[in-house]
């Protein structure tokens, strides 16, 4: 380590102002911070005694990620050799295969995202900030494990420019930018993103062609289901091994790369709240909403409406990517509400959202993104109202006093 | 004649009505899915504002100012129906896919704002070239962003292929929001290299 | 009153009288080209469905004569009435006039048939269809042929249904897989169904659906087989004769 720091501390000069690669700089920098602790101390009041910078933040977003990442390898070469009756069995071979195809997806997205992260940080001549470390691997979990790669990088390029730095960089964004990559993908190539078939990845066959492999989805499924029909009966019926509770709960399902396990993603959440990073109040707010919005649906008379309205809100929870939105997704600092109120009413209608786009909306057989997206633009306008109340409580409380 | 050069060309960039002003923008998202509507409701544009400025600077000494306004709305109602008229006569299939925007011509703040702003102040000859100024810019904006959504969404321009077979369409920029997009890109652009609002 | 206000009513009334004067007179000069070309229009929707190639090689469309030629030729328009399967022979163009106005035939009485005649025998039949897709209606039409059970063709010329899923209704490859299939069989009308993802190896009745578009696929099932059914009504009678 002294070695490098040696050596580090070498080239410095040529990095600094005046050095002949100071135009560099947010390179050097990102290496510096990253490997050692910055010399520099903030100059001008308050001081905060914290270890905590946006990189240790970012550090503990990532590792809480680690469970759902591992988990997605696993259960994407699980699936792969299930549905292709490859005859490989076993963790090793489920993971090996799994790596083949979900590596290639993150390591794209990374190296893109990295290269927008690095222009911009060049031309405006600011740090270079590690969110991207963040979005570049949320991004790559939300899509499905057959997704062309030049479509990874055509989205994360979008997410990163006009999802996050055409608004200044981090911390200026409106959207979540892996969100945003989502959602472009989404609604530009929605032949493979449309997410009503379900994502195992396929071999090609003998000429070469991925052939799709047409299942379906829980949420399509349950979606198609006629009124006074059971949902949980067509459900059940659906996929090689059916669509029960606790499988779509530990996530051995098709499904995009991240988002099948609730299981991983409560792990994650539990990493996240114990370190202080993620908010429990979005997530706890979120499961309200969610639990709300379906008891409220199941109230509706199951001969008259479809058969969507009559699933049960834990069956909600475990299907399609709510887990991984709440936790990962929604928690975000930058595009969540800010303070302690808003942070439940954005969290509750966000779950409200979703249950209502997923039974209601025939278009969208998932809502989790939409829903996100919607209340990330909502979130200062809650945060407002949230301040305003506050400030007409306390008047009203100090006035008290006033006429006393 | 260094005014009249102003006129013409100031609306193209430095006072641009779509990404200056911000003036016009539903039709530019509505109709720039391809090249063909685009030129056409361009041209209808361009002749509209055009006539209306022309009409307005000829009225504008008699017109009484109390009913200014409504004097104005009149007579680019008036044009606009006609240009529609023609249009379902002689370009029929266009037309159709313009639908009802053709006719939103008349409530484009455009016309409006520049037979206000400029054609009741100013004489006929004048009023013409900042219609056709104007016109300009709002066509320049308007067929930018269709080439960049014709070509990107069905890799076509004006209908031709242009790009390698087995080019997969992106369905964003065939969607109203992806026109939205593509024109705040091309606003940021021209506001960062004009500079003209720089944050200070 | 102002003498002033005297001088604004007089303007606004000149005003308005010139601009409904220029605009009565531009509609009524162009009222007969817009209603060829609306004529046009419907007429080349029509051909296309009988399975006649509407553009020429090198990019236009037919012309007018060239369609008019076809239409004088061998195609003549009917209406059958809804109720009895009947034709009218001499229908109240008042009544047809009305219903044109309806964008789908459920609250139509009369339904226009399009007959394709070879030397006076009757060859192909073609008629309009159109229901609810996912956001909007979808306009097609659809040709069967002399044998009343096998569909020639179907054209999808107007919807609004979302780019690159339903919005494929429109596309060549999913409107070529109709032809062939079998509305009639085993003295029965056969559904027509767009199925969810690919349809079986040599199915005469389903084709692929459009992905990520079943909501598109169902509303065609609807309105195809609920308009077949209204046809069936005239197809019964002359089928064997």
């Amino acid at each position: 380590m002294k070695f490098l720091l040696d050596l580090h501390n070498k080239i410095r000069p040529d990095f600094e102002k005046g050095g002949k690669m100071e135009r560099l700089y947010p390179l050097f920098e990102a290496q510096d911070t990253f490997l050692f602790t910055p010399a520099e101390t903030t100059h001008g009041a308050p001081h905060v005694r914290d270890a905590i910078d946006i990189k240790r933040t970012m550090i503990t977003v990532v590792l809480a990620l680690l469970p759902v990442v591992l988990f997605g390898i696993w259960n994407v070469g699980h699936q792969y050799n299930v549905v292709n009756q490859t005859g490989a069995a076993g963790l090793v071979a489920d993971l090996l295969r799994g790596a083949m195809i979900v590596m290639p997806i993150i390591l794209v997205s990374y190296i893109f995202g990295g290269l927008w992260e690095v222009a911009f940080a060049i031309v405006r001549k600011h740090p270079i900030n590690e969110g991207f470390l963040v979005s570049g691997l949320l991004f790559p979990l939300t899509l499905p494990p057959t997704v062309p790669l030049w479509q990874v990088a055509v989205g994360i390029s979008f997410g990163i420019v006009v999802g996050k730095e055409v608004f200044g960089g981090t911390g200026f964004n409106v959207l979540n930018p892996a969100l945003t990559a989502r959602a472009f993908l989404f609604f530009a190539y929605p032949v493979q993103l449309s997410g009503d078939t379900v994502w195992t990845k396929v071999a090609s066959d003998s000429s070469g062609l991925i052939e799709g492999f047409t299942g379906a989805t829980p949420l399509a499924i349950a979606a198609l289901v006629p009124a006074g029909q059971n949902v949980l009966q067509a459900l059940h019926n659906a996929d090689y091994a059916g669509f029960d509770w606790m499988r779509m709960f530990i996530g051995t399902i098709g499904g995009s790369i991240g988002e099948t396990s609730a299981l991983a993603c409560l792990i994650g959440a539990a990493i996240l709240i114990a370190m202080g990073v993620g908010s429990w109040r979005i997530m706890l707010g979120s499961v309200f909403g969610l639990i709300a919005m379906s008891l409220l649906l199941n109230l509706l008379p199951a001969d008259k409406y479809k058969g969507f309205t009559q699933l049960p809100f834990y069956y909600h929870m475990v299907m399609g990517s709510f887990a991984f939105g709440t936790v990962f997704m929604a928690t975000d600092p930058v595009s969540a509400a800010a303070t302690e109120r808003g942070k439940w009413i954005y969290g509750f209608l966000i779950g409200v959202m979703i249950v209502l786009i997923r039974v209601t909306n025939p278009a969208y057989p998932e809502g989790v993104m939409l829903a996100i997206l919607f209340m990330n633009v909502m979130a200062p306008l809650i945060d407002h109202l949230v301040v305003q109340s506050h400030i007409r409580k306390r008047k009203a409380y100090l006035g008290k006093f006033r006429h006393a | 004649m260094a005014k009249t050069k102003d006129i013409l060309l100031d609306p193209l960039s430095d006072n641009n009505p779509i990404t200056i002003q911000i003036l016009g923008i539903c039709s530019a998202l509505a109709v720039t899915v391809k090249m063909e509507t685009s030129a056409v409701m361009c041209i209808a544009l361009t002749v509209v504002v055009m006539l209306s400025n022309f009409t307005m600077s000829l009225l504008r000494n008699i017109t009484p100012g109390r009913i200014r306004m409504i004097v104005e709305m009149a007579v680019i109602a008036s044009l606009v129906i006609v240009a529609d008229q023609f249009l379902r006569a002689y370009l029929f299939d266009v037309s159709r896919q313009l639908s009802v925007f053709v006719g939103l011509i008349i409530t484009n703040c455009i016309v409006m704002g520049r037979a206000e702003a400029f054609a009741m102040q100013n004489p006929p000859v004048p009023a013409l070239l900042d219609g056709l100024g104007n016109g300009m810019g709002y066509s320049a904006v308007l067929l930018t962003v269709a080439s960049i959504r014709e070509v990107l969404g069905s890799g076509t321009w004006f209908g031709y292929h242009v790009m390698p077979a087995g080019y997969q369409g992106n369905g964003l920029a065939l969607l109203a929001p992806g026109a939205f997009i593509i024109i705040g890109l091309l606003i940021w652009a021209q506001r960062t290299i004009i500079k003209k609002f720089e944050a200070d | 009153m102002r003498k002033d206000d005297i001088r604004v009513i007089v303007f606004a009334a000149v005003v308005c009288l010139i601009c409904s004067l220029v605009l009565s007179a531009t509609a009524q000069l162009l009222k007969d080209k817009q209603d060829e070309q609306v004529e046009l229009d419907r007429k080349l929707n029509v051909l296309k469905a009988f399975g006649v190639s509407v553009v020429h090689e090198d990019g236009r469309k037919l012309s007018k004569p060239e369609v008019d030629q076809y239409f004088t030729d061998h195609i003549s328009e009917v209406f059958i009435s809804k109720q009895t399967g009947e034709i009218v022979d001499s229908p109240d163009t008042s009544i047809i006039k009305k219903e044109q106005k309806e964008r789908t035939h459920e609250r139509r009485t009369l339904l226009p048939l399009y007959v394709w005649t070879d030397d006076g025998i009757p060859t192909k039949y073609a008629f309009p269809t159109s229901g609810m897709g996912l956001w909007s209606i979808v306009h097609g039409y659809l040709a069967i042929d002399r044998d009343l059970a096998t569909i020639i063709g179907v054209t999808f010329y107007k919807h609004g249904e979302t780019p690159g899923l339903g919005g494929e209704v429109s596309t060549d490859w999913f409107q070529n897989q109709f032809a062939g299939k079998k509305i009639f069989r085993d003295g029965g009308l056969q559904r027509i169904e767009v199925v969810k993802g690919s349809a079986p190896e040599g199915s005469d009745h389903q084709v692929d659906g459009m992905s990520g578009a079943t909501m598109t696929g169902n509303g065609l099932n609807t309105f195809i087989n609920r308009d077949l059914s209204y046809y069936e009504k005239y197809f019964s009678r002359i089928r064997g004769i």
